[in-house]
Parts: C-alpha cells; sequence; structure tokens
C-alpha cells in the first residue's frame, strides 16, 4: 500500500518530541506494514507531527500518536485510545467509516500517481484471468485486508479467503522470488510495486492476471465526533502544506511523496458504495 | 593539522564536506577541514618510517591501543607518506579510531576523514604502484572499498536523508568489498552489506532485501564465527525477519560469550551496548557479563 509504504520510510526519521496527557490522539495504523515495529516508527510520527503542531500553529506536545501494523490491534485501538484523527489504510477507513464518523481530510499525491492499482501477477503463460487462478496459493503482503480485497480490489467478484489458498507475507520481494521459483501461483502487488518490477531481473517473467479499477489514495481522515470541523479545517491546512515546508519537504522527499492535497467527499463514493453493496 | 575547534559546527558540515568529496573530482590529497583533533602527537608518539608504518597499520585490528591509532593518523596527516595514501591503511585507521568513540561528533568527523582517505586512494595516482602489497592488488581495491563504505555508513548513520541518498553507494562499494575482499575485519564486507539490506527501506522503496540480508548474515555468522557482530547482527536479521525465537536467542548468546571472552579492546563497550539493546527489544535474557565464563 503507498501509504503503507511512505509510513515504512519515515521510521527511518530521526527523534521527535514528548507527548502530553490530555494531548490529541492521532492513531497510525499501517496494516501489511511488514515488520515496521512500533519502536521504529514512533521517532518519525514524533518528528512529522511536530512539523504540524507547528504549521497549524498548535503548541507542542498537542498530539500524542500510537502505532501498529497490526489490524486486529488497530481495532482495539480505536476502540481504547478514541482517536481524533486517523491515518490508515482506505480498507480500515472504510471498515470504520460509519461507526467513527470518519471524514477524510487529505489525499497523496505519489510519484505523479493519485489513485492506487492493485494486480495479481503470475508467471508468464500462466492464467490471464482470475477464473484460472481458482484454488490457487495468492501471496503478497497485501493480504492483511480480506474484506476489502473482496468488496474493493475484486469489487465483489471473488472472496479471495475462499477462492484463493492465501500466503500472506512480510516481503513483497520475496512473495515475488516466491513466484518465479513456482512456489507460488500469483502475488498481489500495488501500483508501486508492480512500476517498480521494472528494475527486478525476473520483471519479464511475470504478467498480470487482473488489474483492479482505479482506486482513491486516503491519507489522513478524521473521527467527526472528536475533531470538530475547525479543526478538522486547521489539520487539513497543515497537511496541506507539509510538502512545502522545509522540515517537512525532507520527510516528503524521501518517500516519493508530493504533496497532500484536500480531500473531497466524492472522491471517495464509489468505494464506499461497493463496500456497503457487500 | 589539529587545528582546536572553539565552535562545534552544524551537524552537517562534515557530512556535505563528505558529499562534496565524494561528488566532485576533488584535490588529490585534501582533507575535510573539519578533522577529529589529535592534541600533542609529536611528543607522545614515537615516529615510524614508512615502511614501520604500514606495518604497524596492516596489523591494527579492534584490540589495537588507542593511542597507537592516534599516532598512527596523525603521522598519517602531517607526513603523508608516498604510497600510503594508495591503500586502505589510512581509512581504516578512521575506522578503528570511529568504532570505538561513543560521541557521536567524534565518530563523525573520523568516520568522514576516512572516506576521503579511501576517495583519494581510489582516485590513483600514477605516480606510485600501490604500496607494501604482496600478491593480488584487487584485494587491497576491496579493502579500499570496504573502508570507504563502513566509514561512510558511519558519517551518515545519524542523519537519514543523507544516508538514504546514500545508499546506492554504500551497496556498491560493499558488494565490491564482498567480491575482492570478503575476509577483510573478519568478514566484514559480508557483515555491513548484510546489515545494510536489512536496515534499508525495502522494495520497492529502497534496496532493502530481507533474503540477500539473511543469507549475507548468515555467512558472515557461519564463517567467520569468532567476531561478535556477525553473531549480533544476523540476530538481529532473524529478529526482525523470521521472528525466530531461539535462534535470535542462540546468536545472542554467542555474542554475548564471544564479548566476555575475547579481547575487543576500545569497541568493546560501544557492542556490548548495541548487544544489550537487542536482548532487550527481543526480550532475551542474556548470560550476565560479569559472571563466570559459560561451562564453567
Amino acid at each position: 500500500m503507498r501509504l503503507a509504504a511512505w509510513i515504512l520510510g519515515l521510521s527511518l526519521l530521526g527523534l521527535g518530541g514528548p507527548s502530553a496527557q490530555g494531548a490529541t490522539e492521532v492513531l497510525v495504523c499501517y496494516p501489511g506494514g511488514g515488520n515496521v515495529k512500533p519502536r521504529q516508527a514512533k521517532p518519525a510520527m514524533e518528528k512529522m507531527l511536530a512539523v504540524l503542531e507547528r504549521l497549524g500553529g498548535w503548541p507542542a506536545g498537542t498530539f500524542h500518536h500510537q502505532f501498529t501494523s497490526d489490524v486486529d490491534e488497530c481495532r482495539k485501538l480505536i476502540a481504547s485510545s478514541k482517536p481524533a484523527y486517523l491515518l490508515t489504510s482506505l480498507g480500515l477507513y472504510l471498515e470504520q467509516r460509519a461507526g467513527l464518523d470518519l471524514v477524510p481530510l487529505v489525499k497523496p499525491k505519489m510519484a505523479g500517481q493519485d489513485a492506487e492499482v492493485y494486480r495479481v501477477l503470475v508467471k508468464k503463460g500462466g492464467p490471464t484471468d482470475l477464473a484460472g487462478l481458482k484454488g490457487k496459493t495468492l501471496g503478497g503482503n497485501l493480504l492483511d485486508e480480506p474484506v476489502f480485497l473482496k468488496r474493493i480490489v475484486f469489487a465483489g467478484k471473488v472472496d479471495p479467503a475462499t477462492y484463493f489458498t492465501l500466503e500472506p507475507s512480510k516481503r513483497a520481494l520475496r512473495a515475488l522470488r516466491q513466484l518465479v521459483q513456482g512456489k507460488l501461483d500469483a502475488v498481489l502487488v500495488n501500483e508501486q510495486q508492480f512500476k517498480a518490477l521494472a528494475g527486478l531481473p525476473f520483471a519479464k517473467d511475470l504478467q498480470p492476471a487482473f488489474t483492479s479499477a482505479k482506486l482513491p489514495l486516503l491519507g489522513l481522515a478524521a473521527a467527526g465526533k472528536r475533531a470538530k470541523p475547525a479543526e478538522r479545517a486547521r489539520m487539513a491546512k497543515a497537511m496541506s502544506g507539509l510538502c512545502g515546508d522545509t522540515k517537512g519537504k525532507e520527510i516528503c522527499d524521501l518517500f516519493g511523496l508530493q504533496a497532500f492535497s484536500k480531500a473531497a467527499p466524492k472522491d471517495y463514493e464509489t468505494v464506499i458504495e461497493l463496500w456497503d453493496a457487500k | 593539522m589539529g587545528r582546536k575547534v572553539s565552535i562545534t559546527p552544524p551537524y552537517w558540515v562534515p557530512i556535505a564536506l563528505v558529499l562534496f568529496a565524494l561528488s566532485s573530482a576533488g584535490c588529490r590529497f585534501s582533507l575535510p577541514d573539519d578533522l577529529y583533533t589529535l592534541h600533542g602527537m609529536e611528543a607522545k608518539c614515537e615516529e615510524l618510517d614508512v615502511d614501520r608504518l604500514a606495518e604497524r597499520i596492516a596489523a591494527f585490528g579492534p584490540t589495537s591501543p588507542t593511542h597507537q591509532l592516534k599516532c598512527a593518523l596523525w603521522q598519517l596527516r602531517t607526513m603523508r607518506p608516498q604510497g600510503i595514501h594508495q591503500t586502505a591503511a589510512p581509512a581504516k585507521v578512521c575506522f578503528l579510531l570511529a568504532d570505538r568513540h561513543l560521541d557521536s561528533t567524534d565518530r563523525e568527523r573520523l568516520a568522514s576523514e576516512g572516506v576521503r582517505w579511501a576517495e583519494i586512494a581510489l582516485e590513483g595516482d600514477p605516480r606510485f604502484a600501490l604500496y607494501g602489497i604482496k600478491g593480488d592488488n584487487s584485494v587491497e581495491e576491496g579493502r579500499v572499498s570496504y573502508y570507504l563504505a563502513i566509514n561512510l555508513g558511519i558519517a551518515v548513520h545519524d542523519h537519514t536523508a543523507l544516508a538514504v541518498k546514500n545508499l546506492k553507494k554504500l551497496a556498491s562499494e560493499l558488494r565490491r568489498a564482498v567480491r575482492l575482499s570478503p575476509d577483510e575485519d573478519q568478514g566484514g564486507p559480508l557483515r555491513v552489506l548484510g546489515l545494510l539490506y536489512l536496515m534499508a527501506p525495502p522494495w520497492p522503496q529502497g534496496i532493502g532485501d530481507g533474503d540477500k540480508a539473511l543469507t549475507l548474515l548468515r555467512q558472515a555468522a557461519e564463517h567467520y564465527p569468532g567476531h561478535p557482530l556477525n553473531h549480533l547482527f544476523y540476530a538481529q536479521a532473524l529478529w526482525e525477519l523470521e521472528e525466530d525465537e531461539p535462534k535470535v536467542k542462540q546468536e545472542l548468546d554467542r555474542c554475548n560469550e564471544l564479548l566476555k571472552t575475547g579481547k575487543w579492546g576500545g569497541a568493546k563497550e560501544r557492542w556490548q551496548k548495541l548487544l544489550k539493546d537487542l536482548a532487550k527489544d527481543a526480550e532475551v535474557k542474556l548470560i550476565p557479563l560479569d559472571g563466570p565464563p559459560p561451562g564453567s
């Protein structure tokens, strides 16, 4: 997931500031995030929040964050920490949207792309559509949200949890090598991974058997009941200014983030309809 | 040389100088301005001729006394002995000193200088043949690449934006070192390249590659079992990528034993801290370092 990619990149960044009691909670849920551990993400997130506090004119320590790359842990943290803001996947946004009254605030633009596309890759000469993959093994690091995959990525056509034999991995590159070696029948990749295939020696040995529709990216969403409209607007403005700020640009440049732009409800109408259609 | 610095420059100054040196042809013999300060070395050091200096440096390792390393560095700076600057020797001395400093500014200064020495060696000077090398010259090139990379890694370690920008160069130099001089520093090229693949942003964001990290670090631990960091970094890879708790503990215990029983000189304190930090993260209980040796 592209959002996951830049959060992982943020995990390498340096030190941040302290958190204060009574701070506004920002929950970062990074499913499929491989081996990013909270201790790795912590300094990166604190650094980003410090920049946002400055851009938004909030006192230092206004925000506190929690991080997880585990979907179940995320659901528990949503219930326990009652976040005002959620930096998460499109899947978790759709899942939690109604209960938290989530309002998308900003969406990222990365490497010229502002949409996500998923593909199922197979070895060249293999199946050319999903029909040929029934019962086959599907790998990759994007399999943590099977309901999202069913309703949105596959648009309800197949339920990946039963249609395939899922073999999730924390390492995308490993899954692709296993595909080439014949240890997997297929691998699910996102747009960034698909474009990066060209740099791998075995790219010519792979082909897509399925391509999803273009899906919107999600950056930051606000819990409507906890973040009031004025504060939401303030946060959206701060996030939109992140990549134009000197320190913020350092964060953005590292991970191919070009900008954050304001998200509009209509950006997510199609996926919300798909989700609710079940 | 050795001017006193009364104002600490911004952290990026030595790093920027390193990067400038890397990106430009540069003067043939220019070292960074902001050098690690060596005080009063003339009175404290035995002045060696070039042959003896080269022999001494060749024998240097993690257990070498800090004073001898400093004397060697002082002499390299002041004498600029012809020929030695064409080898990995000066960069090696800088690395050995940087590795035992806990203060990050000192580490970065020494490492930045080490990078520049390695660059001088790689630039080559047609007036001098590689000095004192018996056998395969390309082994020495591998050593230069290793010390260039490891010094560069130290120099940019705490400056992530710079580290990310230099990842490809680090990997390239280390791959050459693995190919040409895998034995250097008891499997150093394997160890450091493996760690780089482990720590770098993973594909497709960066060059990080868990499979390569595990392969290289396993090779380092198995083929060069006497170096504690080979086991420490392999343990880290196993913990981060495989979550293989028994194997993680096995490697950490091996590292612990080597640190306890071996003579590791000035670097020991820093390596012990790395071990303790990883053991804490991985929730592994180590044998106390001040207890009796295992099996006694």
